[in-house]
């Protein structure tokens, strides 16, 4: 198989290798979606943020360190910008979740029916890739600031959880602004991060 | 590298390091530990920024030309196995796509370098080889076993080779397996 891209050869590589956990995690979506079967459409919705957005964050720790350390040397040795890196990385995450959240709201069309409306799926989608960006920075970080940024990306989702119904563009709105400043600073960070040995 | 230093939340992790390496040249460079060894071959690949000192590769500087640097180095890791790659083949179509460089030319390329890497177990050969097929014009060796010494030099014999080790005794086997001076 050739690679259509650089971007394509880290997506593709690091989604072949997380292909068992983002299984596990969509199986988890599907599963969590049908112990919420007998509750409304707002339940659902709440549900998907809260439970995509979790989502997203374990997949974008699981992007540093263990089984990711050989990619992430041969990553960091290529001549590439860490833009162009931070871009092909934070697709990973935003491929796991989206295939989270369709196995979710699959599972609740068969058990609600086609009541199900568009927006709260496409916001769900959303909001889980704009935490998912914002926790990626917190790997690249230590201590206090990679706390900062899981507390930001679970804040991020709980307003955007918040703000759903009354205003579902604004919600929109601040997920997309939430994930560009996310991507930007996530880039910049990695351009000054080391990957020096573990101790 | 002129007084090169690295730290990290104020701990020094690498102490000033002084070294030169002309074009085509061999260093063979001992550090007080493993640790140490690897974070040097990292900042002399562009992959770690000194924090203090000076570290130039060809007319570039790290801090300032990364992508530069690392369009020159080639680096090998100590311990990065190739092992989820299914095949050599594969894990070159990678490596060939982050250099952004033709892929099915660079499995050629790569099959012949591993060709002249027999006695190397694949673990070490496979990353030398994706190192090579970029034609760098200077190799980082992470901590290199003494053993695979010849193979190396006769691979990467139109480029300088620089490598680190964790202790002297081991830079010494090394440089007296290929003969590289210090």
């Amino acid at each position: 198989m050739m690679y259509e891209s650089t971007a394509s050869a880290i997506a593709l590589t690091r989604l072949q290798r997380m292909a068992g956990q983002i299984l596990y995690v969509a199986a988890a979506s599907a599963l969590f979606a049908a112990l919420q079967m007998h509750l409304d459409l707002a339940a659902h919705a709440t549900g998907s943020i809260l439970f995509g957005s979790l989502a997203g964050i374990y997949l974008a720790l699981a992007q540093r360190g263990g089984r990711m350390r050989e990619l992430e040397l041969c990553e960091q040795s290529a001549p590439l910008y860490a833009r162009e890196m931070a871009r092909a990385i934070a697709l990973v995450p935003c491929i796991g979740v989206t295939t989270a959240l369709a196995a979710y709201w699959l599972v609740t069309l068969i058990s609600s029916g086609p009541t199900v409306a568009a927006m709260p799926v496409f916001l769900s989608i959303a909001c889980a890739s704009a935490v998912s960006i914002v926790a990626l920075c917190a790997t690249v970080r230590a201590g206090a600031w990679q706390l900062s940024y899981l507390l930001l990306a679970a804040a991020l989702a709980a307003i955007v959880a918040a703000l759903e119904f009354p205003q579902p563009p604004a919600a929109f709105l601040f997920c997309a602004m939430a994930g560009f400043i996310g991507l930007r600073q996530y880039g910049e960070v990695l351009a000054r991060w080391a990957p020096i040995p573990p101790v | 590298m002129r007084d090169a230093t690295f730290a990290q939340r104020g701990t020094q992790l690498v102490p000033p390091q002084t070294l030169e390496l002309d074009e085509g040249g061999r260093l063979a460079h001992p550090c007080a530990d493993n640790r140490t060894a690897s974070i040097v071959a990292m900042m002399a690949a562009g992959l770690v920024r000194a924090t203090d000192g000076r570290v130039f590769v060809g007319a570039f500087d790290p801090c300032i030309q990364p992508v530069h640097v690392k369009r020159l180095a080639g680096y090998v890791p100590h311990d990065a196995l190739p092992y989820e790659f299914s095949t050599f083949e594969r894990y070159i179509e990678y490596r060939a796509a982050l250099w952004q460089l033709p892929q099915a030319e660079s499995v050629v390329r790569a099959r012949r370098i591993l060709e002249g890497l027999s006695g190397i177990h694949e673990s070490f050969a496979y990353p030398l080889a994706g190192a090579l097929i970029a034609l760098p014009r200077l190799l980082v060796l992470d901590r290199p076993q003494a053993l695979y010494a010849p193979q190396i030099v006769e691979a990467a014999s139109s480029c300088a080779i620089f490598s680190t080790h964790g202790s002297g005794g081991e830079a010494a086997r090394f440089i007296e397996a290929c003969g590289v001076p210090v």
